[in-house]
């Protein structure tokens, strides 16, 4: 096989760094960044979770060549072949071990949901175990939603695009963000077995109505009392929208952290303490809005707070309308232009629609060679919907066909 | 200049999506119909000319802040509980919940 060496897409500064490198790895083309963090004086270049990121995309493709600059501002990565957890490439009985650093500000999510958009096309089904002192589980101050929230509001969506088997994702130990927001030694095993050719086409265009809403309340290191507290102020805003309300309650003890100090090595310290909320509103067409939040590092915030700030939060993301909510719009998003060259459609609140962060994912996928979206207003639904018509590329799995 | 334009019609986003002359923000606003001029991206008024040599002495401001990655938005909260606590606001959000009565609604349009 050989291929004649393909042109580098470029691009600036740090933004979606990780959803760039997913694009690149779906479409199979090699990108350049520049200009990461070039001003920061204390972390200029690529942070801990990227770099982190980068060790889990290797880890999970074979051939990757990945080269960053001395200062670490400047990236290049020429993407592999997606081969998932198969033998004989870093993965022991069937599991890919990814170890976060300490320093990780990010949660785990930030790993979770890039890694579930390679899973489809991989060769072999992708079974990643991340562990560590730096995976946080909960929804993080730095704007990363909670793994619960990904096991409910993100990886039910890709049973419309007909990838709906063995999807499995295992909370083993529970964490909120550690001392100064980083690290929290949770543990979270992602089971992505259902790989495809090329995702369905969709056409999800009727919001419908939420029907229910339902939730977890989870704390860590401290008393469940937290979690009920969090659980009575969110229904008292939610129940009088809709009365099937219900918020599970997850009670479980702090990790602790094997000590690096060598002199006193058994000396254990207790990490990741703290609680949160994650709500999830169900539509009687099945779209989803979520809304996440957890206690800050620091501390000093009561549970009622945190459980009606989620609640209010939750409202805001239903109140945008569309049928997929703007944590979710880049995922779907990113499969339908990854689909069967068809045009598929997604009704989206205008001021989802109207964020910065899909702007730009609309010209990256664009500048990887995707043909651009087309919008018009929706004809039913809330007012101010837009319809978003994306052509998929027909690529499917890049992994499959050349090898 | 786009103060009289209708905010947010769906073939000006059309247009602006893949205009690279603007940046993701510099399309959300010109497409909300907000003030594009004499506004930094920071949102601060650019009055820098008065105190430019006060600028000198100030610390650089990290702009590396609002390139990162966020998922979730930062949302102010006092905000979103005033807008929420509002009867008129939730009974317009009620029209995206199951629990909306829609015969009631219909006969009230009727009667309007």
């Amino acid at each position: 096989m050989s291929s004649p060496p393909q042109a580098l897409v470029r691009f600036q500064s740090q933004k979606s760094l990780a959803h760039r490198l997913v694009l690149s790895t779906l479409t199979g083309r090699p990108i350049h960044v520049s200009q990461i963090r070039p001003s920061s004086y204390a972390n200029p270049g690529l942070a801990p979770h990227e770099i982190s990121f980068l060790r889990l995309l290797e880890a999970v493709t074979n051939g990757s060549r990945i080269e960053i600059s001395y200062t670490g501002t400047t990236l290049v990565y020429r993407p592999g072949l997606i081969t998932g957890s198969a033998p004989g490439s870093g993965a022991s009985a069937g599991v890919i071990r990814h170890e976060l650093p300490a320093g990780c500000v990010k949660g785990v999510s930030y790993f979770l949901i890039p890694l579930c958009l390679l899973a489809p096309f991989s060769k072999s089904p992708m079974n990643v175990l991340f562990t560590g002192p730096g995976v946080i589980t909960s929804a993080t101050p730095s704007g990363d939603m909670s793994v619960d929230s990904v096991r409910t509001a993100i990886l039910p969506l890709y049973a419309q695009f007909g990838i709906s088997n063995s999807i499995e994702l295992r909370i083993l130990q529970r964490s909120n963000a550690g001392t100064g927001g980083k690290g929290g030694a949770g543990e979270v095993q992602l089971v992505f077995g259902h790989q495809v050719r090329l995702p369905k086409t969709v056409h999800i265009l009727s919001p419908g109505r939420v029907k229910k809403i339902r939730g977890v309340a989870y704390c860590t290191g401290l008393s469940a009392s937290n979690n009920a507290r969090m659980i009575e102020e969110a229904r008292g805003i939610l129940n009088p929208m809709t009365k099937d309300t219900y918020i599970f309650s997850d009670v479980s003890s702090a990790p602790s952290l094997k000590s690096t100090d060598k002199s006193n090595l058994n000396q254990k310290g207790k990490t990741g303490v703290g609680f949160g909320l994650s709500l999830v509103a169900e539509s009687s067409t099945g779209s989803l809005y979520s809304a996440d939040l957890a206690s800050p590092p620091s501390g000093g915030v009561p549970p009622e707070d945190i459980g009606r700030q989620c609640a209010y939060q939750l409202l805001e993301a239903v109140s945008l309308g569309g049928t997929v909510s703007l944590a979710a719009a880049p995922t779907v998003l990113t499969l339908m232009a990854m689909g069967s060259e068809d045009v598929g459609r997604v009704q989206l609140g205008r001021d989802v629609i109207g964020n910065e962060s899909l702007v730009g994912l609309a010209r990256d996928l664009k500048a990887f060679g995707a043909s651009g979206w087309g919008v018009r207003d929706a004809t039913n639904g809330q007012e101010g919907d837009v319809v978003v018509s994306v052509v998929g590329r027909g690529v499917g799995n890049v992994g499959r066909k050349i090898a | 200049l786009h103060s009289t334009q209708r905010q947010y019609r769906v073939a000006d986003f059309a247009r602006l999506l893949y205009d690279e002359s603007l940046t993701p923000a510099e399309v959300i606003r010109k497409w909300r119909g907000e003030a594009t001029t004499a506004e930094l991206p920071d949102g601060s008024a650019s009055n820098d000319k008065v105190e430019e040599d006060e600028n000198f002495f100030r610390k650089a401001k990290n702009k590396d802040e609002d390139d990162e990655d966020r998922l979730i938005p930062q949302y102010d909260y006092d905000y979103l509980a005033q807008k929420w606590s509002d009867s008129s606001n939730l009974e317009q959000l009620r029209q995206r919940f199951a629990t909306a009565n829609l015969m009631e609604e219909r006969h009230g349009n009727e009667a309007n």
